[in-house]
Formats: C-alpha cells, sequence, structure tokens
C-alpha cells in the first residue's frame, strides 16, 4: 500500500506513504502553512455544503406559499443557520486558508510567523462549528436569525440551549480569526524578502493584510457584544445589558454587532478583490492598472467600512442628523469600490485575454457585483432604506455580494490556484458547465428577489402573500438548478481523487506539472512550490519590480539570504 | 511542458449569445415599467420616496450599463489571437484614474444631496392631529388611542387625508412596522417610543389601491387545489387538525381578511392596506398581519362609536386562528416546554376558570414573559394577556373554542363566567372607557391591585422611604391631580428625590391611572375626591409629553 497523492497532498515521508493513520495524523500536525491553508480550504467547503443544503431547504419551502415542508418552528432556524454557516465556516475560513498557502508564497516567507498559532487557530474551527450547530441535535436551534438581537434572543424568548451553543461557538470562531489575523500581519510585516517594500507587496497580500486589520480591530466587539448576551442568558436577573426591563438597551447590542459584522462584509470580499487582482493580469498578460491606487481604494474601503456600521439600523429609531451621516459615509464607499472596478476594467482593456475557467469566474465576478455594489448605493439613501429594509430586496443585495461576490473569486482561485497546490489542472470543459450554470441561475435566483423586496415582501417569512408566488417559484427552481452547476467542482474533486486512488492502486508515479501561459510565463518555476521559497520570492520579486512604476529605484534580491 | 492553449471551449457565438444574455436580460428587465415599481404611493411621504428611488435606481442603471458594455466590448475585442500576443505593460493613467475618481465622488454626492432634500420632508414628523401607539408583541400588533380615551383595536383605523403621527414600541421582543404602500417601516422596541407619521391619502371607497390587496379568494384557490402529495410530509394529527396546515394558512385570512365573508370595514368608507412585521421575532414573524384602514371623517366617527359600543357576538374559531394559533401547541408526544398541548388540555369543569384566568391574564410575571403556570405545568413561553384586547363574548368564545376542539370536550363557558373571572383578577372591564360609569368600589379594588407595583417604594401604608415621599396627606396626590397624573406619565427627576420616578403610567391605560389614583387618593387617611378615566383621558392629553 502506498499513498500517492498529487502535490501537497503527499505525504510527507516514507512512513506515511505507507500508512494511511500516520498520513493523516501528520496533517492534522502539521505546522505547514501550505497544508494548514489546504486544511482550511477542505473545512471551508464541506462547511459551504452545509450551507447550501440549508439554503435549498428555505427556497424549498417558499416555492410555493404556505407551509409546505416544514414546520415555522423549524423555518426560522434556518435563515440564521445559513449565514452561520456561510459567513463564519465558509467564506471568512476559505479566505483564511487561501491566505495561508499564498501569502507566504508571495512576501518570500518559508511559513507562517507563528505555525503552531496558526494550527491551534484552525483546530478551534471544527469544533466551534459542531458546537455553534449542536442546537439542531440537541432542544433546537436557536431561532433569531444571524443577528440574534435581543430580546428575543434572550433566556425568556429563546430558552433553547441550542442558543447558547451558538453564541459559544461564534466567540470561537472569532478567536480563530484573530489568532490568524495577528499571524498574516506578522509575516507580512516581518518576514518579506529583503528590499520588497510595502508598495510591491503583490495585491493579493495586500488584502490579507488588510483583511487582518480589519478583523483585529472588529472581532473583539462582536465577541465582548456575544459575551454579554451569553451572561444575560446564563444569570438572568443579575446581568442586564441589552434588557430594557433592567435599564439595558437592545440597540447597545445592534451598535456593538453592526460594529463587527459590517467590516466583516469587507473581510469576506477584500480578500476576494485580491484574488480577482491576480486574475486578471494573468489572463489578459497585462499588469495591473493603477497597482498603488488599488492598495490605497482597500485601505479607504477597509477604513470606511469602519464608520457605517449605523446604515443597518436606519429604522431602529437612531436620530436624524446620525442618519445623515451614515448615509454620506455609506456613499463614499462606493467611490473607492468604483475605484476597483474600473482598474479592472482598465487591466483587461487592450489585453490578451484567455478564457479559462478562472479568467471567466474573474469576469462574471466582474459583471455581477457591479449589480451588488449598485443596489448598494440605492440601499444607502435612507428614505428608499426605510421601504427596503428588512425586505428581499436586502436578501438580493447581500447575495451578489457575498455569492456574485465572494463565491464567485473562491471559484476563480481555486482554478487559478489549485494546479499549484497539487500539481494538476482541473477540467476545463467541466469548468466552462460549472461557471455557466453557476452565473446564469444565481442571477435569476437573486435578481427576481429585488422584485420582490420593492413589492414589500420581508425577509425571514415561512410563508407569504401569494402575490409573491410566481418570483418565489422561479427563485427556488433557479436555485435548484445553481445548484447541479456547483457540483461540477466537486465532481472534479471527486474524479481526481478517484483517479489518484486508481494510479495509486496502479502503483504508477504521476505528477503532471503545469502552469499557466500567463504574462510571466518565462520566469516561472514548477507549479507546486517547494517549501522553502527562494525561487518564489524570486518570482514575486521581479513582478514586484516590473510593477513599480518608471523612476522608481530598482532592488536587489540576495537570494541566498533567504536559502 | 506548457499546456496546450485552447481559445474557444465553445463556439464564439455560443459564448456571444450567453453572455448577452447573462449581462442584459437583468438590466433589461430592471428597466421595464412597473417589474420593479415601488409600491409606497399612497401616501405623500411613500410618493416621495418613490420618486427619489427612482432617480436614484435610473443612475444606477446607466452606470451599470456603463460598466457591463465596457466589460463587454473588453472582452470581445481583446481576447487572444495567438499564443504570441504581447500587450503592451500599461501601469495606470493619472488623467483617467482621476477622472473617474471625481465622476463617482460627484454622482455620489448629488444622490446625497437629493436624498437629503427628500429626507427633509418625509422624516420630519410635520403637525399631526392625530396620535396612534402601534404596539408590537409576538405574534400581533395592538394599536392604542391615546386621543381616544385609550381606546384599542387590532387593526390599525385612522381617518383618510390626516396627518397621523405613530408611537411604536413593543412589549417584549424587537419588532417592526411595515405598510408598504404608505411608506411606513419603524422598529418597535421594547422601552423606546420611537416616532414615524403617515398621511393615508389614497382614494377612499375603493376596496383596494392595487393589485396587492384582494389576494383572498386566490389564496382560497391555493389552499383548496394543492396536491395532496405535499401533505404527505405531515404528521397525521396536524393533517386532521391543521394545525400546521390549512388552519395556519387561513389565519393571515381569518385574522384580517376572512375568505368568503365582508371585511369587516366594508361597511365604511374606507380603502385598505396590508400591513406586518419586518424584524425578525420568533416562528410566527411572517403572521403578524394586520389592516390598515383609511376612512372618511364621518365613517371614523361611526368606526369609534363602534368600537366603543363593542360586539355582542364573536366566533371562536375565528378569534382562535387570528391570535392564539401562533402560539399554537407543539406537535404531540413532543415535550412541550414553550406552550401546552392541547391534547392535553384538563377538561373537567372545574379547570374553566383556570384556562380563563391564562386568557386574560397571560403570563403572571410583571413582564409578559416568563414562566406561565398551567394547572400546575409550568411553561417557558410567552402569553399575552388578553384582557384589555377581547371583550368577554369574545373571551368566552375563544375559550369555548378551545375546550371543544382536537378532540377535547370540555364544557362550555359563557361571558358570565369570564365577567366573574375577570373581577376576580381586578382587571378593567373592556372596551375600557364605554358604557356605564363605573362604580368606586370597582376603582378601589383594580387600584388595590395596581398599587402592589408602587408599594415596593411607597410602601404598603403609602408612607414612603427616607427618599420616597409619603403618599398620606401629600398635597400633590391630594390636590393636584393633573400633576400627579404628569409624575405617572413624564416621569419625575426632583433632586431632593434621587431616584427618579420612571414614567411607569404612560403604558396603563385611563381607566388603569384613574383606579390607582382612586385608590390612593381615598386610602390610609386620605379623603380625596374619585377620579374617573374621563378626566385622566383629558389631563392626560394635556400633560403627556
Amino acid at each position: 500500500m502506498r499513498i500517492n497523492a498529487p502535490g501537497f497532498l503527499a505525504p510527507l515521508n516514507k512512513k506515511a506513504e505507507s500508512s494511511l493513520l500516520t498520513y493523516l495524523l501528520q496533517w492534522g500536525g502539521t505546522t505547514d502553512a501550505k497544508r494548514i491553508g489546504i486544511m482550511y480550504m477542505v473545512f471551508a467547503a464541506f462547511m459551504g455544503m452545509v450551507g447550501t443544503f440549508l439554503s435549498l431547504l428555505i427556497r424549498a419551502e417558499l416555492a410555493t406559499p404556505g407551509l409546505d415542508l416544514m414546520t415555522d418552528d423549524f423555518y426560522i432556524t434556518l435563515p440564521g443557520m445559513h449565514a452561520t454557516a456561510m459567513i463564519f465556516f465558509f467564506i471568512i475560513p476559505m479566505f483564511t486558508g487561501v491566505g495561508n498557502f499564498i501569502l507566504p508564497i508571495q512576501v518570500g516567507a518559508a511559513d507562517m510567523a507563528f505555525p503552531r498559532l496558526n494550527l491551534a487557530a484552525f483546530w478551534l474551527l471544527p469544533p466551534a462549528a459542531a458546537i455553534a450547530f449542536a442546537g439542531y441535535f440537541l432542544t433546537g436551534a436557536p431561532q433569531f436569525g444571524w443577528t440574534g438581537y435581543p430580546p428575543l434572543s434572550n433566556n425568556v424568548y429563546s430558552p433553547q440551549i441550542g442558543a447558547d451553543f451558538w453564541l459559544l461557538g461564534l466567540v470561537l470562531v472569532g478567536t480563530s480569526s484573530t489568532m490568524g489575523a495577528v499571524n498574516f500581519l506578522s509575516t507580512a510585516f516581518n518576514m518579506r524578502c529583503k528590499g520588497m517594500t510595502l508598495f510591491q507587496i503583490p495585491l493579493f497580500t495586500w488584502s490579507v493584510i488588510v483583511m487582518s486589520f480589519l478583523i483585529l480591530a472588529s472581532t473583539p466587539v462582536l465577541t465582548s457584544a456575544l459575551i454579554m448576551l451569553n451572561l444575560e442568558r446564563l444569570f438572568p436577573e443579575t446581568f442586564y445589558f441589552y434588557d430594557p426591563a433592567g435599564g439595558g438597551d437592545p440597540i447597545l447590542y445592534q451598535h456593538l454587532f453592526w460594529f463587527y459584522s459590517h467590516p466583516a462584509v469587507y473581510i469576506m470580499i477584500l480578500p476576494g478583490f485580491g484574488i480577482i487582482s491576480e486574475v486578471l493580469p494573468t489572463f489578459s498578460r497585462k499588469p495591473i492598472f493603477g497597482y498603488v491606487v488599488m492598495v490605497w481604494s482597500m485601505i479607504a474601503i477597509a477604513f470606511l467600512g469602519f464608520v457605517v456600521w449605523a446604515h443597518h439600523m436606519f429604522t431602529s429609531g437612531i436620530g436624524l442628523g446620525v442618519r445623515k451621516v451614515f448615509m454620506f459615509l455609506t456613499m463614499l464607499i462606493a467611490v473607492p469600490t468604483g475605484i476597483k472596478i474600473f482598474s479592472w476594467l482598465g487591466t483587461i482593456w487592450g489585453g490578451s485575454i484567455r478564457f479559462t475557467t478562472s479568467m471567466l469566474f474573474a469576469l462574471g465576478f466582474l459583471a455581477m457585483f457591479t449589480i451588488g455594489g449598485l443596489s448598494g448605493v440605492v440601499l444607502a439613501a435612507v428614505p428608499v432604506d426605510i421601504q427596503l429594509h428588512d425586505t428581499y430586496y436586502v436578501v438580493a443585495h447581500i447575495h451578489y455580494v457575498l455569492v456574485a461576490g465572494s463565491v464567485m473569486t473562491i471559484f476563480a482561485g481555486l482554478y487559478y490556484w489549485y494546479p499549484k497546490m497539487t500539481g494538476k489542472m482541473l477540467n476545463e470543459k467541466l469548468g466552462h458547465i460549472h461557471f455557466w450554470g453557476t452565473s446564469i441561475f444565481i442571477n435569476v435566483t437573486f435578481f427576481i428577489q429585488h422584485y420582490l423586496g420593492v413589492k414589500g415582501m420581508p425577509r425571514r417569512y415561512a410563508d407569504y402573500d401569494p402575490i409573491f408566488a410566481t418570483e418565489n417559484m422561479i427563485s427556488a427552481l433557479a436555485r435548484s438548478l445553481c445548484s447541479p452547476s456547483n457540483s461540477r467542482v466537486h465532481l472534479q474533486l471527486l474524479l481526481l481523487t478517484a483517479s489518484s486512488v486508481a494510479r495509486w492502486l496502479r502503483r504508477t508515479p504521476g505528477l503532471t506539472v503545469t502552469r499557466w501561459s500567463g504574462r510571466s510565463t518565462a520566469s516561472r518555476p514548477s507549479s507546486v512550490p517547494p517549501s522553502a521559497c527562494v525561487d518564489f520570492c524570486n518570482r514575486s520579486q521581479s513582478r514586484a519590480r516590473r510593477r513599480t512604476p518608471p523612476g522608481t529605484r530598482r532592488v536587489t534580491i540576495n537570494l541566498r539570504a533567504h536559502a | 511542458m506548457p499546456m496546450k492553449e485552447r481559445h474557444q471551449t465553445i463556439s464564439r457565438t455560443t459564448q456571444v449569445i450567453i453572455a448577452l444574455a447573462l449581462i442584459l436580460i437583468p438590466t433589461i428587465a430592471l428597466a421595464v415599467p412597473g417589474s420593479g415599481a415601488f409600491v409606497s404611493n399612497q401616501a405623500p411621504s411613500g410618493r416621495l420616496m418613490t420618486d427619489l428611488y427612482n432617480i436614484i435606481a435610473w443612475i444606477c442603471l446607466g452606470i451599470l450599463i456603463l460598466v457591463e458594455s465596457v466589460l463587454l466590448i473588453a472582452i470581445f475585442k481583446f481576447r487572444r489571437k495567438s499564443d504570441a500576443d504581447k500587450p503592451a505593460a500599461v501601469h495606470g493613467n493619472l488623467r483617467l484614474e482621476v477622472g473617474w475618481t471625481l465622476a463617482a465622488a460627484i454622482v455620489q454626492v448629488f444622490i446625497g444631496v437629493k436624498t437629503l432634500q427628500v429626507m427633509s420632508e418625509v422624516e420630519v414628523i410635520p403637525q399631526t392631529t392625530m396620535t396612534v401607539e402601534a404596539i408590537g408583541y409576538q405574534w400581533g400588533w395592538q394599536f392604542r388611542y391615546p386621543d381616544l380615551g385609550g381606546m384599542v383595536s387590532d387593526d390599525l383605523v385612522v381617518p383618510a387625508h390626516t396627518n397621523v403621527k405613530l408611537e411604536i414600541t413593543s412589549r417584549d421582543v424587537i419588532h417592526s412596522l411595515f405598510i408598504p404602500e404608505l411608506g411606513v417601516k419603524m422598529d418597535a422596541v421594547p422601552g423606546r417610543f420611537n416616532l414615524w407619521w403617515f398621511n393615508a391619502d389614497g382614494p377612499v371607497n375603493q376596496v383596494v389601491a392595487r393589485d396587492a390587496v384582494p389576494m383572498a379568494v386566490e389564496r382560497e384557490d391555493l389552499v383548496t387545489t394543492r396536491p395532496d402529495i405535499v401533505k404527505m410530509f405531515k404528521k397525521d394529527d396536524n393533517r386532521l387538525t391543521g394545525v400546521y396546515g390549512l388552519e395556519g394558512r387561513v389565519s393571515y385570512l381569518a385574522a384580517s381578511r376572512k375568505v368568503g365573508d365582508v371585511s369587516p370595514y366594508a361597511k365604511y368608507d374606507a380603502i385598505e392596506y396590508r400591513g406586518m412585521c419586518t424584524e425578525i421575532c420568533g416562528k410566527g414573524h411572517y403572521n403578524m398581519y394586520f389592516r390598515t384602514v383609511a376612512m372618511t371623517e364621518t365613517s371614523f366617527k361611526q368606526w369609534v362609536k363602534d368600537m366603543s359600543a363593542g360586539s355582542k357576538e364573536a366566533d371562536g374559531a375565528v378569534i382562535y386562528s387570528g391570535k392564539c394559533s401562533s402560539y399554537r401547541c407543539r406537535r404531540k408526544g413532543i415535550a412541550a416546554t414553550s406552550h401546552p398541548d392541547w391534547h392535553e388540555m384538563d377538561q373537567r369543569r372545574d379547570a374553566e376558570d383556570a384556562h380563563i384566568e391564562v386568557v386574560l391574564a397571560g403570563s403572571k410575571a410583571s413582564t409578559l414573559a416568563g414562566p406561565t403556570d398551567v394547572n400546575g405545568t409550568i411553561y417557558n413561553g410567552v402569553m399575552q394577556p388578553w384582557a384589555d384586547q377581547l371583550n368577554d363574548v369574545e373571551v368566552a368564545a375563544v375559550v369555548n373554542h378551545e375546550r371543544t376542539s382536537w378532540g377535547n370536550n370540555g364544557g362550555l363557558v359563557t361571558d358570565e363566567d369570564v365577567a366573574r373571572v375577570r373581577a376576580a383578577l381586578g382587571l378593567p372591564p373592556y372596551p375600557a372607557g364605554g358604557g356605564e360609569p363605573i362604580s368606586e368600589s370597582d376603582l378601589m379594588r383594580e387600584g388595590k391591585t395596581l398599587y402592589e407595583s408602587c408599594a415596593g417604594c411607597h410602601g404598603n401604608e403609602g408612607k414612603g422611604l427616607t427618599a420616597v415621599p409619603t403618599l398620606v396627606g401629600n398635597p400633590t396626590v391630594l390636590s393636584d391631580v393633573k400633576g400627579t397624573i404628569a409624575s405617572l406619565v413624564n416621569g419625575q427627576d426632583k433632586p431632593e428625590w434621587p431616584g427618579a420616578h420612571s414614567p411607569m403610567g404612560r403604558t396603563m391605560t385611563d381607566r388603569q391611572l384613574s383606579a390607582l389614583l382612586t385608590y390612593v387618593r381615598k386610602s390610609w387617611g386620605n379623603a380625596a375626591s374619585v377620579v374617573t378615566p374621563d378626566e385622566v383621558g383629558r389631563l392626560r392629553s394635556e400633560v403627556q409629553k
């Protein structure tokens, strides 16, 4: 018996080659950032499937008016748990995983700054997920959505023990991502190749840096808000943070929650921006358009992301002056975001575009993320938001940003970097089916929800007015067709696994080293990066140098110092 | 070994068609008039919102078309022709970058300034002639009219063409009042009053303003033509009783537009709009519909008169499905921790009073939520007190419905039974303020119950504490009815009494306040006059902030 997995899935030593147990144990205890990154990605993909399953339940229930498949008691848990799975256990860990793999390579570090902290951060996640979802197997999952506004989420109105578990799970996730953020920042600032200045750092790494700052500054606020809520739940009549009966204020929770959760939107999209900024130049054989502006616009988005949280609370009774200020700040975010969109267009303009699956996802992201961004502008205007708040318009907006945004970039990155991880290409034909199916059906699924919103269908309704029946049916059908398209990628991964198993049975060695014939064809080394990233340092350096505007002093690198 | 380049995996024509479909269909769909039209057009503020939405939506559509066209042109113009393509390495273009930054900023400022103009008209409450308190609870709404002696209604009934101020609050969790056609949405937050306003100026006397509302019959069709296979997923007893199926679905109609029945407002010159909750508030979130009814001035007066008279007939099934079925019992056999299971109801006659008591008083705790004692079993659910929302006939009807449905075979209670239990609990009769003058002994008895909340500070004998003023012989209590009411409904904060008096009387009805005042003014040696509910109503409207 020999384990012959490709690329980074390969066993570390002879012993692991012959014993599956040793192989898995080596995985579980590895401190290699790239392997931890892969574990993150596998875990996130699994939780993504859990979230997908919950969303299919939601759409199936809403396909026709009436409570058809489930009770309202069960339905009301779904929106919250779907969001929990997708936000906390799919998108954020997925980007952390990609960051773990790519960031050390791009800055020329052999590993992350704190490898064991990195491993600990990962191993907090699976228990966190198990705890957060434990409610479904105990007395009931939380019934208050992912926002968990008190008093609904306090011990009187949500007595389920599952709610306590959910809060605990989220605290663990917050801890994990804070640990990850510390690690990313230390690595990016202290372990760069000699001579790599801040403005030579590749854009994906920049996006991870900005994301880490966001996590570091905002997550503790969420954690404390959740712990306060948990204290109120566990010691009733002792703590009154949010309960007006004892002098608390439920609006306080909303402020604390959104002070995290609005930056969280950028935590979920900025690494995606970074991936797009890597994919577009490669497949159009042009350098990124306006590198410095791209970096500054990311920083601007992150900064503004901290001062717009109250736009989630326009109807909560905050003052008119506050509404005006937050409206203007919210609209301001559209400016750096617009700059990024235009710069990406500038990157592909005049290029030589090759339509690989990865590129298709990147272009699809450009086409559809714009819709999500613009509906955000509509929602920023307070009187319009008052009408649209908590309707399906908001559902459509968030899904255009997160599905047509973050998830499309995840797919772009998967097809782009999969060869880096395994030394194998994903099948392009299946990839094209994956792309077209996904993008057509997510458009149908979510675009029609704008109409539901303006007609006044509120979110999180288990049953609805039959005047909305047609739109909901279309949305449900498209959603059900979207999943098979997405399963193309699972199918591919399965086929690849199967083929490597087959090869393993036949005992034939086989690693096809491939590479994208991008702009920097000549300078690329082998696809699976070696663990000491000397030649990658070389690559990022040469790339960074090419990005440097003319007139800038060139840097020389002493490779031996890093070997 | 570089991979073999394949420039087109699908033919170019197919790609063009798909790309066009992908990008243009949503774009065109957005532009089709009416497909995404705003519905808030039955109030002046709503129309301003709609106009603003249209402006912003058109600007965004323009930007969208611009971006998508550039993207499409780039995709088709700059395809890779050969592997040897070497495009020029452009790193940026300062003029272009500054240009689009400025353009984006200018568009945003334009939208912002437009929005500010609309905000100053929509979100600043004008002079209003009428105030309605909207109180959310799990899961329904209660509308209280402080101008009309604290009358309450399940539906928001207002005169048309009148500026109405809404004072929105909640008894339990956060809800959100949403009337799409009138441009009303404001969260109902416990412990706060959020203000909003509207002026329903739609054409009265049309049953509906738009096709949004007459869904009743259509909904009935959907109910009856549902394929049976769908019901296979449900437990038998649910299918029989319809707890989760038909009844649950019809509940909205029953409560608000009963199928096959004319609207209760059909006899008035009125127009109806839908109203609902938009903030997640538990499993019954979707089932908080209410009617918003705008009437002519004469019809409104007539409606107030009809409401004060109260109804002498009630259909228990209708009330149950409208008000109680959201709290419905759990499925049989599953541990019922939040609400009791009707299948295990105590059917004996001597359990009737306890049943009525729970319906009238709700959870026993001072807040609405908390443990409810039903025949010795404690349920940690939420039960509203219905004493001030249902009259005796209605309570009797709903209790009878519950005691004779789902295989139960309990006895029948009458409205006299309800009145007896109500009196024993010290609760005021409903409707409040109407009917005969209330006797002094009734007020004293009700006041004694209410005073229990005050006794914590003021003492059982009204003597007060060191920092709490005594009520015995207190000049304000004895001679200044208006001042006493003011301190109860507005709160009081004087330097000599460091513990401020919170506005605890604000949520009390006129009748409750009058009972409390009467009790305080006539106890422990105090011998002032009775304060009638009418007097409280008049003075309260003068002092309430």
